[in-house]
């Protein structure tokens, strides 16, 4: 990782993989990977506001190399690895993680959401069968009257 | 330094504020409003944005401790379990409120007659309840006539739609027999006034672009200032400064470049949340006043109430169609508002469907609850809460206690160096066991309705957003800040319209009585005008 927190190549791949490993593409869903869809750009942007996250991201990342490199297991086996040597990694990356991916209009269109922004044009709403209320109706007034009391 | 002393200075351009400064604009009278914050510019909202929901953890967050804009205040309230929520604009909080916007209960201005807790207030339902109506005009409130759980009332526009989620949970109420109704919203639900329709967007805890939802920038402000009425932003009054003659003489503040300024007024009105208001006297301290302003009592800061919220949220088996339509208006449930001794508390509380919730917090709530994992079944878990969760809060009514304050911080200040506020506050026996009983009976109405699984937070934490009762108003100069309309007991042309008023709390919304309430105090003053300070 270089002084300007910018994440090196390598490393930049790496998360990429990590995070398609957090939320794994779901083509029966038309839904990307989350490093597929570039949240990695959204946490290294948050690097950049918080370089604390350096702390947490640059051992992560090298223990995810390390093992992946060494290891034939299948992808829990690994992240069970990495959680075992960096178990800040992915409970830091969960929050940013989340809120990139589920805010990109990739997804947000294959949530219905028809990948735009709520306004201006909003969501269109039937009207109401109001007689659902006849049962409360029914059963009269439920305040207090408190004028002979006071 | 000005030298300009108008007739009638408001500090704060809120829900209280911007009603009051209306009401007022018609005596022509020479009117001048200090906010502390700015004007919101539409476009500036979350909601055209595809981040609108993850800006909820920045400069639209509830919270003014974790926003860091400029125009907030620091709040300590690492002594409370309850976090304070406000926002600082033109509009105040309403310009993130989910517009809610149910009256009180005749029972409540009478909680101490009926219940033998806490005090009657001063006035009653009867007496505010023209100012409701104009209320409902100015504000444009939807709903429905005829809801049992109050005396008639009409509103200006039908009600929102209740859409797939509203029916489902509609129809859990009706399986057992319970009270509900569509809300009352200060959301147009058709063109009204010059403000579009609600488009059911669902983004209304961050604003409203359309101007559907009733914030007081869009409502009461243009009319006032077109009126005469002058409001100036970016002014952070720092105390109420008091005359030889024992009355107001006006306000130190600092301006947008933090400049200190000063400015006179015949009559000052503070309308600055339950919190502010408290804020600004205890810190106007004086050889008159050394426990601050107006403050003879000994009450002001005390009795601090919020109302203790728990929310209970469940899954459906079936789509709700849940993120379309406003937030928090949806329908109300009043089954529990009135005492009922066997219950185990004295007074009750309400429930407010919510709306489903965007996809961003679909994910962080279930991350949270542990049923969204990560890794494979990732999918699988967000799919089984995505647009098949619906929830509903818990409104209880706070009984005022004395223990329960606000106070001036030792060291912490805002950005203009004034001591920020500091709040002490516990939650009552009767409050946890009112929370006990309706989250008990949260989940009953929720599966009721179909729920398979249900989750409860109580109290909720951040629902530190009704702020009441810290300058009670009274008749007994001993035992409360200000009369029954308002004015200082102790400096006559003082007056307070904000929350902080409050003698009870009732366990509804509370900004519908806040703004009935300025309306009641500028109409007072103005028939008193001849003889104000008698």
């Amino acid at each position: 990782m270089s002084e300007d927190d910018q994440l090196s190549d390598d490393e930049r791949a790496h998360l990429s993989a990590v995070l398609d490993r957090i939320i794994p593409p779901c083509p029966a869903r038309g839904l990307p990977g989350a490093g597929e869809l570039g949240v990695g750009d959204t946490i290294e942007a948050e690097l950049r506001r918080n370089p604390q996250l350096r702390l947490v991201l640059e051992p992560g990342l090298a223990a995810y190399a390390a093992l992946s490199r060494a290891s034939t297991a299948d992808d829990t086996d690994l992240m069970a690895a990495v959680q075992t040597a960096a178990p800040a990694l992915v409970p830091t990356l969960l929050f940013h993680t989340y809120i990139a991916y589920y805010q990109h209009p990739r997804v947000t269109a294959q949530l219905g959401l028809h990948g735009r922004p709520p306004h201006p044009i909003g969501y269109s709403m039937d009207p109401s069968d109001l007689s659902i209320l006849d049962p409360v109706r029914l059963r009269g007034q439920r305040y207090r009257d408190v004028t002979e009391r006071t | 330094m000005s030298d300009e002393t108008v007739d009638v200075l408001i500090i704060g351009a809120g829900a209280a504020g911007a009603a009051f400064a209306w009401s007022m604009a018609d005596t022509k009278m020479n009117i001048l409003c200090l906010e502390q914050g700015d004007w919101v510019k539409h476009d500036d909202y979350p909601g055209v944005g595809a981040d609108w929901e993850s800006r909820q953890f920045s400069d639209f967050g509830l919270s003014p401790n974790g926003r860091g804009r400029r125009e907030d205040y620091p709040v300590n309230d690492s002594a409370s379990p309850i976090k304070t929520s406000m926002f600082n604009a033109v509009g105040g909080s309403t310009i993130l409120y989910a517009a809610h916007f149910p009256r009180m209960h005749p029972s409540d201005f009478r909680v101490r007659t009926l219940d033998g807790v806490a005090d009657d207030w001063p006035l009653d339902y009867t007496q505010l309840e023209p100012y409701y109506d104009i209320n409902a005009r100015m504000m444009g409130v939807s709903g429905l006539a005829g809801d049992p759980a109050y005396p008639p009332k009409d509103l200006p526009l039908p009600p929102l739609p209740l859409g797939v989620l509203g029916e489902t949970l509609a129809g859990g109420f009706n399986k057992l027999g319970w009270h509900w109704w569509p809300s009352d919203s200060a959301i147009a639900s058709h063109d009204y006034e010059g403000r579009g329709g609600c488009v059911n967007a669902g983004t209304c805890l961050v604003g409203c672009p359309q101007g559907a939802k009733a914030s007081t920038d869009v409502t009461y402000w243009p009319l006032a200032l077109r009126q005469g009425v002058r409001l100036k932003t970016r002014c952070r009054v720092r105390e109420i400064t008091l005359g030889a003659n024992g009355m107001a003489e006006g306000v130190l503040y600092y301006d947008a470049d933090g400049v200190e300024r000063r400015q006179r007024a015949e009559v000052v009105v503070l309308a600055c949340n339950g919190i502010g208001t408290p804020r600004i006297l205890l810190n106007s301290r004086s050889a008159t006043f050394p426990d601050g302003l107006a403050n003879r009592s000994g009450l002001v800061g005390k009795r601090l109430m919020f109302h203790p919220y728990a929310l209970v949220r469940g899954v459906f088996p079936e789509p709700l169609e849940g993120y379309k339509g406003a937030t928090g208006c949806c329908i109300i449930s009043q089954e529990f508002y009135e005492t009922d001794p066997s219950r185990g508390f004295v007074r009750g509380y309400s429930f407010e469907m919510l709306r489903g919730m965007g996809p961003v917090f679909t994910a962080l709530s279930g991350m949270s609850t542990g049923q969204i994992p990560w890794g494979p079944d990732h999918h699988d878990g967000y799919g089984r809460l995505w647009d098949r969760t619906a929830g509903m809060v818990v409104i209880c009514e706070d009984l005022p206690e004395e223990c329960n304050r606000v106070t001036l911080d030792p060291e912490l200040t805002d950005c203009d160096g004034i001591p920020a506020p500091k709040i002490d506050y516990r939650l009552s026996e009767n409050s946890n066991r009112m929370l006990e009983h309706s989250v008990a009976r949260a989940v009953e109405v929720l599966q009721a309705a179909g729920a398979t699984e249900c989750s409860t937070e109580s109290p909720l934490k951040p629902a530190g957003w009704h702020l009441m009762g810290t300058a009670r108003m009274g008749i007994d100069p001993e035992t409360s800040v200000v009369n029954e309309w308002g004015r200082s007991h102790d400096v006559r042309n003082l007056f307070i319209i904000d929350g902080s008023i409050f003698v009870t709390s009732g366990g509804v919304n509370p900004t519908n009585t806040i703004q009935a309430l300025s309306l009641h105090i500028a109409d007072t003053i103005k028939r008193n005008l001849a003889n104000l300070f008698d």
